[in-house]
């Protein structure tokens, strides 16, 4: 009977509930919003890379390196020599080293050119190793194997055959058109940068480049594929590389050396450290953001204890009635709590499926755009707690107007006029 | 059936004695209602009571401490033998839920609800078990409307989408579901134009006589007396009135 009531006067009131209703999905789809992207780009951020001791690049900044080398954000600052790597990886602690060569792409997709040691030793999330969903590693210089959303959204399948670009740009005018990949192998699903990337062979990116000088195509020397499959496709450059070592307990020491380096300038970071660093530089930021969500949702639960409290007063003769047919101010006390949980629990149901709507559309350009894998399942420890002091903080606010009922019932009597 | 072997002995249904009751400094309404003093009152169960007074003289005040919504500072007011001053605010509640229906002089009904759902809510704080759920109730509901000569089509319908007239013939039958011993009726008839008070005071007192309903009702109009058993004027009861109107 209370339920029905309190449904019935707040449907009375359509419009102040609609309105209040909309204040308050509205604050707690900001809420939740901050808060589940929050989770979820931390929770994606560090399930990038795993079981890597160290990434090595030409020296530039520890994020700048982390952003291109993993997230396939930004560019390089410099290539390394072949003969640097040769000579790094071949160091006594090193157990396995994966070569990264960056600077292509396809239909805004990255192009990595790496070894078969990529597949074998490349861990991400939980140390999970990449998986192949169809074919196989690339064996020939011109094979190509996809990430998934690649695939995907592209509509690739084994078999078929691609164009890479010069450049990273989406539109990019400047096709390697004349050596066409064959695709042999789309990786599993990983919910990291892996999925959005093109791997191909060292050889390969070197074949494509092989008439090419200083970043344009040499006029009046075409070699077609079968030529260049002739050259020595040994790579003279890459853009980084990463480490596996033998015991982590020469970490720091082959940090050191790689830093120290001679030939040329590197530096050598270790993926977890430089991943918190990231982390905590947006950390002030999303701190902040989280904060101003939570005065919002304060700022509209004051908005409806507001409008409760504004609607007491043509509600005193409907308190008198219940009061004479026998209801406790208890019951009037709680009627006005119900109405305000009905409220906030409709708001809330609003901004779940708001934000269910908003993720899985702002999924792809996430990802896409920065690297972010944001997923719909919002239901994480961390916003079932939100929920309880949304609730709570529900309770408290409409203390003031159902406190105001309460006193009203107590004092006026069986008097309606 | 009960009733009917005791009415041989008339039963006390109110009793009264030495009541004192003045609003407190903090309430609002301290200012437009007199203190209360009555020695001693007394009703007998099936009495047709008219009390009637001018306004200001303490009738909202009287039906307060009778419905047990205020209490009185001193002396007993014992309604059905049981003593209203010793129970608590929720037992009073209670009370009030199961034995007492009570009309006003408008706006009885929670406007948003329908009528049955108006008349439903009574029956939920009446606590009166089966009688007040399901099948029981609902053709309690039609025979009531059909006793005030309401068509029970209207049940379904919201109350504010009925006439005055309407919304208080829906008041009586609200008040009576719980078969209440004692019938409060307040100015009922102030909304409502002469042909139409008529009627309704002739339902009101034929259906409180065939519920075996004592009835108290209060008004400041003369002529309605002429309905009722009994006539007590208020300020004959009440002490205190001349002096502090």
């Amino acid at each position: 009977m209370l339920f029905k009531v309190a449904l019935k006067s707040l449907l009375n009131r359509r419009i102040t509930f609609c309105l209040t209703v909309l204040s308050i999905a509205i604050s707690i789809f900001v809420l939740l919003g901050v808060e589940h992207v929050r989770n979820e780009a931390r929770e994606s951020f560090g399930r990038t890379v795993s079981g890597v001791d160290l990434i090595v690049g030409a020296r530039t900044s520890q994020l700048n390196l982390l952003l291109y080398s993993v997230f396939r954000i930004g560019n390089a600052t410099n290539n390394i020599a072949w003969q640097s790597y040769q000579t790094l990886s071949a160091n006594k602690a090193v157990a396995w080293s994966i070569p990264i060569s960056l600077g292509d792409s396809h239909r805004g997709y990255r192009v990595m050119g790496t070894s078969e040691q990529y597949f074998e030793h490349f861990r991400f999330g939980p140390q999970k190793p990449l998986g192949f969903r169809d074919g196989q590693a690339f064996k020939d210089v011109f094979d190509v194997v996809l990430g998934a959303e690649v695939a995907r959204n592209l509509h690739y399948q084994v078999g078929q055959q691609l164009v890479l670009s010069h450049g990273l740009g989406k539109a990019s005018f400047t096709k390697h058109d004349d050596k066409p990949f064959r695709v042999v192998g789309v990786l599993e699903s990983t919910g990291t940068p892996v999925d959005q990337t093109l791997h191909v062979s060292l050889a390969g990116i070197e074949a494509i480049h092989v008439d090419w000088q200083n970043g344009a195509q040499r006029p009046g020397l075409k070699v077609s594929a079968e030529q260049a499959l002739q050259h020595d496709l040994t790579p003279k450059n890459i853009t980084a590389f990463m480490l596996g070592l033998n015991s982590k307990m020469a970490t720091f020491k082959l940090q050191r050396q790689i830093n120290e380096f001679r030939k040329e300038p590197l530096i050598a970071i270790l993926p977890g450290v430089a991943l918190a660093e990231l982390w905590q530089m947006m950390g002030s930021m999303e701190k902040i953001l989280l904060l101003i969500s939570v005065l919002v949702l304060l700022a509209s639960l004051m908005g409806m204890a507001t409008m409760l409290l504004a609607s007491m007063r043509e509600r005193y003769r409907e308190i008198a009635v219940l009061r004479a047919v026998g209801a406790s101010p208890w019951f009037i006390f709680l009627l006005i709590e119900l109405e305000a949980m009905l409220i906030t629990l409709t708001g809330l149901a609003l901004a779940l499926l708001g934000l269910w709507l908003a993720i899985s559309q702002a999924q792809n350009y996430l990802s896409e755009q920065y690297g972010l894998f944001i997923s719909t399942d919002f239901y994480s420890s961390n916003v079932g707690f939100l929920l309880l002091l949304i609730v709570a903080a529900t309770l408290v606010m409409a203390l003031l107007p159902a406190f105001n009922a309460y006193r009203r019932s107590v004092q006026a009597g069986v008097n309606n006029s | 059936m009960v009733q009917s072997e005791e009415s041989v002995q008339p039963e006390l249904i109110i009793e009264m004695k030495n009541v004192h009751f003045s609003y407190s400094c903090t309430s609002p309404d301290r200012n437009q209602r007199p203190v209360l003093q009555i020695p001693h009152w007394q009703v007998t169960a099936g009495q047709q009571l008219f009390i009637q007074g001018p306004s200001g003289c303490g009738k909202t005040t009287l039906l307060n401490l009778l419905t047990g919504m205020l209490t009185a500072d001193s002396g007993s007011i014992s309604l059905l033998n049981k003593n209203l001053s010793t129970m608590s605010a929720h037992q009073r509640d209670r009370f009030r839920a199961r034995h007492i229906g009570v009309v006003f002089q408008q706006f009885n009904l929670i406007s948003y609800l329908s009528v049955a759902d108006n008349i439903r809510l009574a029956a939920h704080f009446g606590h009166t078990g089966e009688k007040g759920r399901g099948k029981f109730l609902e053709s309690k509901l039609v025979a009531l409307l059909d006793q005030l000569h309401m068509p029970s089509s209207l049940l379904m319908q919201r109350a504010d989408s009925l006439s005055v007239g309407q919304q208080q013939r829906v008041a009586i039958a609200r008040a009576l579901i719980n078969d209440p011993e004692i019938l409060v009726v307040d100015e009922p008839t102030s909304a409502l134009d002469g042909a139409a008070s008529d009627a309704f005071m002739t339902l009101l007192l034929d259906i409180s006589r065939s519920n075996n309903s004592t009835l108290l009702f209060v008004s400041h109009d003369q002529r309605l007396a002429a309905h009722f058993d009994a006539t007590i004027c208020l300020s004959e009861l009440n002490r205190m009135a001349t002096d502090a109107v």
